[in-house]
């Protein structure tokens, strides 16, 4: 869709009208497994058991039958998709490209979108946006509100700050109930090991962690030439944020020191079995929700 | 500079080149400042402080190139450069069409060999290949003075001596000049001449001294009959029978005779005489007859005041011929081949018309390194936001 190109994410600030254009250029020709009133569907009779309501059982085939049988409908979906989105300082990279664009405004729209297309499935969504400054949080829900209470949450997100430390993280673990599966929207430029470290601690405890990481392209191809003054912002207490550099001596170097990380990164969740989605924020965005969804099946 | 194939029409936008040290200054201060940029992959670049003489580096040399290129057409575009024609080499012969094919030849024999042998015309042709359209050499030479292309050129012309046009000459300095013939003109004919009636009296000693001094060879023949007058033979008349003039002498007049007499002879019709004199001579009176005209001496010039003059041969031969057109016409005056008579036409007159303006191109290339400084401009913003 033309409508989608990146710098119309960047200006869109309706998340759920966006998100839903998206969906439907996604799930264009797909079916849907499930509508609305999902559950109501006649499935099959099994007799009563103890521990049964007994508005389940069906009075009409009692009178003619002279015993208890319990009306079963289709089992409604449970699956619980969690959102979390890194808010750090370092997703309020724009691209190059396009400079309106920064990962988190593409975060923001994958996620609804994604969103979107789960409760148009029935399934329960919830939203976690997470820096060291200001946790958000969605609880789960399902339905249009509950979509537009999720855009809304992530239209009011801001990137700053690092990823939260472990006492800030730890109310939020009773969060991911045991059917929830994570997804991690993050661009995993970490300090040390903070949100590997999360991942792994979710897949330990039996949460599929789902990772996508977005990136803008100069990341991967470093154009730049001359001298240049690097902002990092992320830079830690003991570094200055404001670096001064030859671009073209260090280019070699980087490229190298950053495919390597991305390696480790990718081998590091291929490990847990919840492979690395990689999309850079400058492609577009459909097909970043696409290549996502065919990845994880059973998500869609 | 005139070792250069460039020349400037308005040199003084030349100035304009000062221009070029913007864009070097620009470049030169945003040099010291080096581009800022938020990078949140920064983790992975090297803490490495840039060596020293990297700053003296000037950064996107290519685009300074560009935009130095730019000022620099604009103000070649604005002080016009011509482009030097290149001359050709080789000798160059320029003939006059009334060169025989023959003399040609043993001229390019005897003078050597010329790279080019056209026609002497306004707009030469090569000999070989076409027929002269134009055999006025004077206009010709006249049309090719200024020519940068004919400026060296060898002349070849008929005779020594070529008739003169009406409008001043101009020519080349650089011209060198030959011809086949003679160099002096040739004396001019004396117009046959017929008498009819009593010859007058002064009329014998006047021809003689005119033969004497060698202005005119006159050798009036007797006619008796106005039907022996044939205008093929004679030119020149002079009619002592006093009384209308016959129709057999108007005739001759009317095919392009002069016919001379005096006031005793009349017009069958009624003729505009135009009075004539100013020049001392015996007062007379002409009118055109067609071809020919009549000149007819007032009074009787059987009279002692018309022939009692010391200068009276030259008067009448000056009278005569004055009055005979076609005669004027070979008596114009004839120049010597390389003495032309005229004006020079100097280098400097000549050097802006050889050079060609080059605003075309020029204009061409600064569109086009225009459009390359602007699309690497907007790529460089674009990479670097």
């Amino acid at each position: 869709m033309d409508l989608l190109d990146p710098l119309t994410l960047a200006r869109t600030r309706d998340l759920a009208w966006l998100s839903r254009h998206i969906a439907a250029g996604v799930m264009l020709g797909a079916q849907h497994s499930r509508r609305r009133g999902a559950g109501l569907e006649f499935q099959q009779y099994r007799s009563y058991q103890p521990g049964d309501a007994i508005n389940h059982i069906d009075w009409k085939l009692f009178a003619r039958s002279d015993r208890y049988y319990v009306r079963e409908a289709e089992q409604e979906s449970q699956m619980h998709v969690c959102f979390v989105l890194d808010a750090s300082a370092s997703m309020a990279q724009p691209s190059f490209a396009v400079p309106e664009l920064t990962k988190l405004q593409f975060g923001k729209c994958w996620i609804a979108a994604l969103c979107w297309l789960l409760q148009a499935q029935g399934d329960r969504c919830s939203l976690l946006v997470l820096n060291d400054a200001d946790l958000r949080r969605v609880p789960a829900g399902q339905g249009e509100a509950h979509h537009h209470r999720i855009a809304l949450e992530l239209q009011r997100s801001r990137a700053t700050g690092h990823w939260p430390d472990g006492t800030q993280l730890q109310p939020l673990w009773s969060q991911f109930d045991s059917n929830c599966q994570v997804v991690l929207v993050s661009d995993f430029f970490e300090r040390g090991q903070e949100i590997s470290d999360f991942a792994a601690r979710l897949h330990a405890a039996g949460r599929p962690c789902l990772p996508l990481q977005l990136l803008v392209e100069a990341e991967e191809t470093f154009p730049f030439k001359g001298e240049l003054r690097v902002r990092d912002p992320e830079a830690g207490f003991g570094s200055s944020p404001v670096r001064e550099m030859d671009a073209r001596s260090q280019r070699a170097q980087y490229l190298e020191a950053f495919a390597r990380a991305q390696q480790s990164l990718a081998a590091g969740f291929a490990g847990r079995e919840s492979p690395l989605t990689s999309v850079k924020i400058e492609r577009p965005l459909a097909d970043a929700v696409q290549r996502f969804v065919q990845l994880h099946s059973r998500i869609a | 500079m005139s070792w250069l194939p460039w020349s400037w029409q308005s040199p003084q936008w030349l100035w304009l080149l000062l221009a070029l040290l913007i864009p070097l200054l620009i470049h030169l201060l945003q040099r010291s400042a080096p581009r800022e940029i938020t990078f949140a992959a920064a983790h992975w670049l090297q803490q490495r402080q840039p060596q020293s003489w990297k700053r003296l580096q000037l950064r996107d040399t290519g685009l300074l190139c560009l935009r130095l290129l730019l000022l620099a057409l604009l103000a070649a575009l604005l002080a016009i450069p011509l482009l030097q024609q290149r001359e050709n080499t080789g000798a160059l012969l320029l003939v006059d069409p009334a060169v025989e094919p023959a003399e040609l030849a043993a001229f390019s024999e005897a003078q050597g060999p010329f790279a080019r042998v056209l026609w002497l015309q306004p707009r030469p042709q090569p000999v070989a290949s076409s027929s002269p359209e134009s055999r006025d050499s004077w206009n010709s030479l006249l049309a090719l003075a200024a020519e940068p292309r004919y400026r060296h050129a060898h002349i070849l012309l008929d005779t020594g001596a070529n008739a003169a046009g009406y409008r001043a000459l101009r020519y080349s300095p650089h011209w060198q000049w030959h011809h086949t013939g003679e160099n002096t003109p040739a004396a001019p004919p004396a117009p046959p001449m017929a008498i009819m009636g009593e010859a007058p009296p002064w009329l014998g000693p006047a021809l003689q001294e005119l033969a004497e001094t060698g202005t005119a060879q006159l050798e009036p023949q007797a006619l008796a009959d106005p039907g022996q007058l044939d205008p093929q033979q004679f030119q020149w008349l002079l009619y002592n029978r006093p009384g209308p003039l016959p129709e057999a002498v108007q005739a001759f007049v009317r095919a392009g005779g002069l016919l001379v007499s005096d006031s005793s002879v009349t017009p069958a019709g009624t003729l505009d005489f135009v009075p004539l004199g100013g020049d001392g001579g015996p007062a007379r009176e002409a009118a055109a007859l067609e071809r020919g005209s009549w000149l007819r001496y007032r009074g009787n010039w059987q009279d002692e005041a018309f022939y009692h003059r010391t200068d009276l041969p030259v008067l009448l031969w000056q009278q005569w011929s004055q009055q005979d057109w076609p005669l004027q016409a070979q008596l114009q005056p004839h120049w010597p081949a390389g003495k032309p008579p005229g004006i020079p036409v100097a280098d400097s007159e000549v050097a802006a018309a050889a050079r060609e303006p080059l605003q075309q191109p020029l204009l061409l290339a600064l569109l086009l390194v225009l459009l390359a400084e602007r699309a690497l401009t907007l790529s460089r913003r674009q990479v670097h936001g």
